[in-house]
């Protein structure tokens, strides 16, 4: 049984992880669009 | 929007049910015992892989002809997403390979030809990354990526074409090797990876385009 909760375990954390960081980089990216950066400010 | 987190929410639904029926409903093999569970979440994950780089390819081909942008976004995502799920594949694999071969790991020709496909892939977003020039790096990650695909078929086959230590296809046209209730668990599980990475591609198309008018800016 070991082993195939290890082989579901890693599937689960990979892909858990992946959808975490693709949704915070998402987040990430609409809000900095969002805001006016340092180099458009000054322009 | 508001699709992309109905189809996630489709996806974590399927997702639980496979591993139900998969974990728990269906039941041991005559050979491997309950090691055959592993199966159900091995063979998803290289389906939705040779998914990802048939898209990843006509995506490229397209982008190359046109130059259009959102053929790179597609093409840049489902190579991401082709690697994560090819090395998902390739570690179940060696986890599945462990108790019931007796070895993580074997020269066998699908196992190296699959690994050499994820190293190709990897390859590509390494190019795409290291270029200077964005545009150039697209360009590039395109053609190794058409050039790539063309292990996709020799993957495929390597159980036909060699003598492996690998089992055959459990589906082909017309010949299925398999008992009814450990199929449905397996239709199940690539139903629930399918509908996953059609959610995971549309939100990894939104990061690129994001990203992209990000940098533009």
């Amino acid at each position: 049984m070991g082993w195939i909760a290890l082989a579901y375990g890693i599937v689960l954390i990979t892909l858990t992880t992946y959808v975490l960081v693709l949704r915070r980089r998402l987040r990430d990216a609409t809000r900095a669009r969002g805001t006016p950066t340092q180099h458009s400010s000054v322009r | 929007m508001r699709g992309q987190t109905f189809l996630g929410a489709i996806a974590l639904g399927l997702l639980a049910a496979g591993a139900y029926v998969g974990l728990v409903a269906s039941p041991p093999d005559a050979f491997q015992g309950e090691y055959v569970r592993i199966m159900y979440a091995h063979v998803p994950n290289a389906w939705v892989a040779y998914v990802a780089f048939a898209i990843t390819c006509v995506a490229s081909a397209l982008y190359l002809a046109k130059r259009t942008p959102v053929y790179d976004y597609i093409a840049h995502s489902a190579t991401e997403l082709g690697v994560v799920f090819t090395g998902l594949a390739l570690v179940t694999g060696s986890i599945w390979g462990r108790p019931v071969w007796g070895t993580w790991w074997t020269w066998d020709a699908r196992l190296v030809t699959t690994a050499v496909l994820f190293f190709i892939y990897l390859g590509a977003l390494l190019v795409r990354g290291l270029a200077d020039d964005p545009r150039r790096g697209a360009r590039l990650a395109a053609v190794v990526s058409i050039v790539g695909f063309l292990d996709v078929p020799v993957i495929h086959y390597s159980v036909v074409w060699f003598r492996t230590l690998h089992q055959p296809a459990s589906l082909t046209r017309g010949d299925i090797k398999i008992a009814p209730p450990m199929l449905a668990a397996l239709l199940l599980g690539l139903l629930a990876f399918t509908v996953l990475f059609a959610y995971l591609l549309t939100l990894r198309i939104r990061l690129a385009r994001a990203e992209d008018a990000g940098e533009a800016a």
